[in-house]
């Protein structure tokens, strides 16, 4: 009985592992393996050991894009996680008419390609022509146009605030939900022994939410290092001013595909792997760490 | 309540993922219909035109079978068309390939997977192909390819090391300077194009010349929409060592000199401080905030009629300190073609045919890659009349034996542009100009890794 039932658990399991196998482990040895090599001609791949990486680790560019990756994404998860707490809390603990249409609204930002909002902010802060400049002239605020998107600050400042507006209404959700599967039997005690709200959230519904806002966290995280299509848009496929929205990947796929050094791809793709299971190890232990201390 | 709400999410993000994919493919077929009923129109033409060379035809019933044709743009369906029409035992499957198109080439040459019979490719990526060897050579046998009578540049960017030609075009891209008539009789007191030639002979002449238009119009006219115009000719025109050499960069004297010249035209306002390809660009096109635009022989087609379609006859076209080309799409036999024979016929057909070549000229005003055909359609007396009845042809003709090639190389888009935005960097005050000329030399050196740059 118990051996039939393993093989049909097998043979359900079989489609998922078939296409991982072939488009994801293959990938992603084969990845390995290229930055292993060192390209001679378009087909000839020669294997040179560690030489890339010890590129890599001595690449100023790289650890610029490291640097800006980072920025990119502090700039964008922290207001998006206060915000995205704030609204959760909002929603589920008063009830706010319509609280689902909200929901709806905060989404919806999240269902536009990320590419076609990259563009559209482009268009509002072109330098001669943009919808910003333009109002700004004509209430008289601004002499000159500014030229924004000269300014790495203010670019990376943009795209943080891009990925601030697709992203937070999903967090929020994922917060709610947090907080929907919170026991009322524990909210009920805590007002019979007599705490009030700000207590409740601190000591009750945000310890409690530790496993949902890990679980933003990280995938925020792992999408954050990610980054590439709102700097590419935004940039035309440069990643300047000063190589200020260069994030790793925008790197990565310069290097690999703008400019055929595939190894060196791979082996980029590889340091941007490194540091995601470093920092997300990290969060686990800081999240978790203690309770396992408490055990 | 938490039901419903549920269904909504789930349904939001598969709608999410939906659009996700769906983006790329939709806007590629929809270019393509549009494009489809364009060469539909126009390729009619062409056929009740044709219909008169019947000897030629019975050899062409003989050739049959189906071939397999790639590009990222539109162009092929022209060629596609009239290529069916001459040969109609050939059918051929045409690919528009939008986005990425040569990462995906690229990565298929490599891998030598199957793929087209013949693909095209920008100037930008010819020799990246030819280095790749993705394409048949044409000098050898079975081809033999006549190269007497195409256009001279055409071939040598075409041809690898040794000199044999891999890619043919039925373009060639000399270009010049696009001026409005209106403004140019307004400001500079005449619109003819060899008095306007003759002030913008030099860079001096240039630099008057978008003097004179500031203070004329009030700097309400801007000599060019971008400094980096001025790049378009310089690049080719007025450098003198190729970016690599051997395997090692070399700063060009000029690279410092266009930091200056870039410099003046901002800070004097000769620029409209207007991206090239914006939308802003093309809408400038039709009002009267730029004065011209460099561009090569498609950039009438390509920039002006789509920018201005109303602008019709208020065109010239005048030289400038240096000749130069820029664009084109050369076509190749892919070695991994099953079907070489039949990709030949229609290479040739595309590149090489006189007929074929001179209709194409006059249906879409384009200047071809063949010498004879370009030097018969000047000599008939061809007149534009985008350009108010202006020989395009015969000005194209007088630029193309001053076309330097000895410059090119395959870094020569990706360098350029490394060298435009640091010199971007220098105009917004940024960087100074020497850590601007040295953070271009880093920033070769991390583009390509295995340059040898001092």
């Amino acid at each position: 009985m118990e051996k039939k039932r393993a093989k049909w658990g097998l043979l359900f399991c079989l489609p998922f592992i078939v296409i991982f196998l072939i488009f994801q482990l293959y990938p992603i040895l084969y990845s390995f393996y290229l930055s292993l090599t060192f390209q001679e001609n378009s087909r000839t791949f020669v294997f040179i050991g560690f030489e890339n990486y010890a590129d890599l680790l001595q690449d100023k560019v790289f650890w610029q894009s490291v640097g800006n990756t980072w920025k990119i994404w502090l700039l964008c998860f922290i207001p998006q996680i206060v915000s995205g707490l704030l609204l959760a809390i909002l929603l589920t603990q008063y009830r706010i008419k319509g609280a689902g249409f909200f929901r709806a609204v905060f989404y919806l930002p999240n269902l536009i390609t990320a590419a076609s909002v990259g563009v559209l902010f482009l268009a509002l802060f072109d330098w001669q022509t943009g919808s910003v400049n333009n109002a700004l002239t004509d209430m008289g605020l601004i002499q000159e146009k500014i030229n924004w998107m000269s300014s790495p600050a203010f670019a990376q400042g943009i795209t943080a605030f891009i990925q601030w507006l697709m992203w937070f209404g999903y967090s929020s959700i994922l917060l709610t939900a947090g907080i929907a599967s919170i026991s009322e039997d524990i909210i009920d005690a805590s007002v019979v022994d007599g705490a009030n709200a700000w207590n409740r959230l601190i000591r009750i519904t945000l310890p409690l939410l530790k496993p949902t806002i890990l679980y933003v966290l990280v995938t925020s995280l792992i999408g954050g290092m990610q980054i590439f299509d709102i700097p590419m848009t935004l940039t035309k496929g440069t990643g300047e001013p000063s190589k200020s929205l260069m994030t790793m990947v925008f790197y990565l796929y310069n290097m690999a595909f703008k400019n055929n050094d595939l190894p060196y791809g791979a082996t980029i793709s590889y340091g941007v792997f490194v540091i995601i299971i470093i920092f997300s190890l990290i969060f686990f232990k800081v999240l978790y760490g203690k309770e396992d201390q408490a055990k | 309540m938490k039901k419903k709400l549920a269904l909504l999410l789930a349904g939001m993000m598969a709608l999410s993922s939906l659009t996700a994919c769906g983006s790329g493919a939709s806007t590629g077929s929809a270019q393509e219909n549009s494009a489809q009923e364009e060469t539909q129109a126009s390729s009619e033409e062409t056929a009740s035109e044709s219909e008169g060379e019947t000897a030629a035809e019975a050899d062409a019933a003989d050739y049959s079978g189906t071939l397999e044709v790639w590009s990222w743009t539109t162009d092929p369906e022209y060629q596609i068309e009239a290529f069916e029409k001459a040969y109609p035992g050939v059918k051929v499957n045409f690919t528009l390939i939008g986005t990425d198109y040569d990462t995906k080439m690229q990565t298929i040459v490599d891998n030598r997977t199957e793929g087209p019979d013949v693909f095209y490719a920008d100037v930008k990526t010819v020799k990246n192909y030819i280095e790749s060897d993705a394409w048949e050579n044409l000098s050898a046998d079975p081809y033999n390819a006549d190269t007497s009578d195409l256009e001279d540049y055409t071939v040598t960017l075409a041809s690898d090391d040794e000199g044999n030609l891999r890619a043919m075009t039925y373009q060639a891209t000399p270009g010049g300077f696009w001026y409005k008539r209106d403004l140019a009789q307004k400001y500079l007191g005449t619109d003819d194009p060899d008095e306007i030639s003759e002030m913008l002979s030099t860079m001096d002449g240039v630099l008057e010349v978008a003097e004179t238009i500031k203070t004329q119009s009030g700097g309400a006219t801007h000599m060019f929409a971008s400094y980096k115009d001025i790049w378009q000719f310089a690049n080719y025109g007025m450098r003198t060592t190729p970016w690599v050499q051997d395997g090692k960069f070399q700063m060009d004297e000029y690279v410092s000199e266009f930091f200056d010249v870039a410099k003046l035209i901002r800070d004097n306002g000769y620029d409209a401080k207007i991206d090239t390809w914006s939308e802003a660009w093309y809408a400038s096109c039709a009002d009267d905030s730029v004065f011209g635009y460099v561009e090569p022989t498609w950039g009438l087609q390509y920039v002006i009629m789509t920018g201005a379609p109303e602008s019709e006859g208020n065109w010239g076209i005048a030289s400038m300190p240096a000749a130069y080309f820029n664009g084109g799409s050369y076509l190749g036999i892919y070695q991994e073609s099953q079907n070489k024979d039949l990709a030949w016929l229609y290479v040739n057909f595309v590149c090489n045919n006189d007929e074929f070549l001179t209709q194409y000229a006059q249906d879409k005003g384009d200047y071809t890659g063949k010498k004879s055909v370009n030097a018969a359609i000047a000599e008939s007396g061809y007149e534009e009349s985008w350009c108010a009845g202006q020989n395009t042809f015969e000005f194209f003709s007088s630029q193309m034996d001053k076309i330097n090639t000895s410059l090119v190389t395959k870094y020569d888009d990706t360098i350029g542009n490394l060298l435009l935005n640091n010199v971007d960097l220098y105009l917004n005050g940024q960087l100074d100009k020497e850590t601007a000329i040295q953070q271009f030399k880093d920033d070769v050196a991390s583009n390509y890794r295995r340059l040898d740059v001092e």
